[in-house]
């Protein structure tokens, strides 16, 4: 590139220059604390306008006054002083979008955060969007597999679908949805990971999880972490669903977590005390319901006429002590098509995932399931029901009739195999064989202790000789007859090598 | 219920209007009363502001707030007087000039909480946002 040339640009670009002076609202900072501004003036702003300080700082107008606005500041407000003009813009807050933020970690105003340089991206999507409507929905017909046992065949979820991840601090939660992220790989799903509140070094730790696995080149993070200010912590999850917005309007599937809304309901509690709007149940401003519903409500599963699309919604909300009656829990559970409950006894039982499969339910998802994990998937739920009724009497072992003694011993394998460990997502027909293999009585030979070896053998043998299997289970996505007699020589086979080489 | 600056500005302004510059003085005098009564003294600035904005809006006065670099010349004045008045359909105008050496040139216009920037400053500064895009 020679100096002419962009000395050439140069004038091009200044000769299509046009100042026009055009007339514009003002208005002037007249309080200013804890990223809430007071403004006088600024008479025509609108609800949730976009507002410009005069050092490029951007706020939002919430509260319209008599002859005052209230506005939260995005970011940097230690050098707004008072009688620093605002600028009205016109426009609701919107966020970047486009490909390009697929695989960046960025802040909730779309500024990158991982040091890979600038994003370009020429789209801009509202962060608040009214959800889409009866007409252009879809029930729930197709699954996501979160490649956890558990859950994807007793508390089955489908896209477009809203499904509550709900558990006591260090149960697991964050694990779920990561795992579910990674096994993401290969289905033609676009991930958003929204962090809010969280620690950064948190943060950077999954980031990185993400990268070893391959799975940041369908994933976008978006952070607003514990040291930023509350209201891009407020943010974060409508710029998150904005970009997932974008993806569903292209057709396309989303996949996105909100970690976790608990924080989302302080940061939100906050802006509202400091704006002194009146304090409801347990501090919380009375349109804390609001909040949630109208942000998981733009999860959705387009019909085919609207190009298909889906938004599956991952939210998260950590309990108090296991008090599931609170305010915020009590709410998102009842906005959710659904909850997957993690339970801190479990855990340190050595349950992980943690799942109180008992009160954890998918309201709509069982639709989402593919035919074959459907059919072992009833016979697991009873077994486990049947276990946890029976557990209480496990330890008078001798005393017991051969039925329940059966029962019971089935049970704990059951519960063995349902043991899976982090970042070790499996595949839908791998689990499918397993889950046939123990709710038909397969396993009942095999000691309790060794069920979780015998499995990861069983996986491998499959994998090297009977391929062929596999392949089947996945591709006709049912178990007919001719299948499940497969299936069943096939396990058959493994045991006579696995014994025999014992 | 507490009465607010508006409301005592305006119930000025209602009680004084078309009455003669004697009336008006007395009048003044019992309004001061009645705000001692009421202990809200401390309002007495915002009322005053108050009551100027009702005055020049009842009456078709608008101020405006000319800035420029130096001070301004006949003409100009002019220039500005008739757009404000064509621009606020204003019968009369009041131009309160300010001097200011930063803004480089071209003139800023406030109107109550509406700006007309044409000044050089904001020009380089669009400029400036353009070329570095």
């Amino acid at each position: 590139m020679n100096k002419d040339y962009i000395i050439e640009q140069l004038k091009k670009q200044i000769e299509g220059f046009e100042a026009k002076a055009a007339t514009e609202k003002v208005g002037t900072v007249s309080e200013i604390g804890d990223g809430i501004a007071r403004i006088t003036g600024l008479s025509d702003a609108l609800a949730s306008e976009m507002l410009e300080f005069e050092n490029g700082a951007v706020g939002v107008a919430l509260n319209l006054e008599e002859d005052r606005v209230g506005a939260m500041i995005l970011g940097e407000y230690k050098n707004i002083k008072e009688g620093d003009t605002v600028k009205s813009t016109g426009k609701i807050l919107s966020v970047p979008v486009g490909e390009n933020f697929i695989g960046r970690v960025i802040d909730p105003l779309g500024a990158p955060l991982d040091g890979k340089g600038e994003i370009k991206s020429d789209k801009f999507y509202p962060i608040e969007k009214i959800a889409p409507g009866v007409i252009t929905r879809k029930s729930v017909h197709q699954p996501v597999q979160t490649g956890i046992k558990a859950i994807d065949a007793m508390i089955p979820i489908g896209r477009g679908q809203r499904e509550l991840i709900i558990g006591d601090r260090q149960t697991g939660k964050t694990a779920i949805a990561i795992d579910a992220i990674i096994n993401q790989k290969g289905q033609s799903m676009k991930c958003i990971y929204v962090a809010i509140g969280q620690k950064e070094s948190k943060v950077a730790r999954i980031v990185a999880e993400l990268e070893a696995r391959g799975a940041m080149e369908y994933t976008t993070v978006i952070v607003a972490g514990a040291s930023d200010s509350a209201p891009l912590s407020f943010i974060a999850p409508y710029s998150g669903c904005a970009l997932g917005e974008y993806f569903m309007d292209k057709g396309e599937d989303v996949l996105i977590v909100y970690d976790d809304l608990s924080r989302h309901a302080w940061a939100y509690r906050q802006i509202s005390l400091i704006l002194r709007r009146p304090p409801g149940r347990e501090a919380y401003p009375g349109d804390i319901f609001y909040l949630h519903s109208r942000l998981l409500e733009r999860s959705a599963k387009l019909s085919e006429e609207f190009g298909g699309g889906s938004i599956t919604a991952l939210p998260i909300i950590e309990t108090q002590a296991g008090d599931v009656s609170a305010y915020i829990p009590t709410n998102v559970i009842s906005i959710t098509d659904g909850q997957i409950y993690l339970e801190a006894d479990l855990f340190y039982k050595g349950i992980r995932p943690a799942l109180n499969v008992g009160i954890s339910v998918s309201r709509v998802g069982s639709a989402a399931q593919i035919k074959a994990m459907k059919k072992v998937a009833g016979k697991l739920r009873l077994d486990v029901a049947q276990f946890r009724e029976l557990e209480a009497f496990a330890q008078f072992g001798s005393d017991l009739d051969e039925k329940t003694r059966t029962q019971i011993e089935r049970g704990k394998r059951t519960i063995e195999i349902l043991k899976q460990g982090q970042y070790e997502p499996m595949a839908v027909e791998n689990q499918v064989a397993i889950i046939y293999a123990v709710t038909n009585g397969f396993l009942d030979d095999v000691a309790v202790e060794k069920v979780s070896q015998w499995e990861n053998d069983f996986h491998k043998y499959l994998k090297s000789s009977q391929k062929e299997v596999l392949s089947l289970i996945a591709e006709k996505k049912e178990l007919s007859d001719d299948v499940v007699a497969k299936l069943e020589k096939a396990i058959g086979e493994f045991k006579e090598v696995y014994q025999n080489g014992e | 219920m507490r009465i607010t600056a508006q409301q005592y500005a305006q119930s000025l302004y209602e009680a004084t209007k078309g009455k003669s510059q004697n009336e008006v003085g007395g009048l003044v005098e019992k309004f001061t009363q009645v705000l001692a009564k009421n202990s809200q003294l401390r309002l007495k600035d915002s009322i005053i502001k108050k009551f100027g904005s009702i005055y020049n809006q009842k009456n078709g006065i608008v101020e405006a707030e000319v800035t420029s670099r130096e001070e301004l010349e006949e003409d100009v004045r002019k220039y500005v007087r008739t757009y404000v008045m064509t621009r606020y359909g204003a019968k009369e105008t009041v131009l309160v000039e300010k001097v200011d050496k930063s803004i480089g040139g071209g003139v800023i216009v406030r109107v109550g909480d509406e700006v007309m920037d044409g000044s050089v400053e904001r020009q380089l500064v669009e400029l400036k946002n353009i070329l570095t895009k």
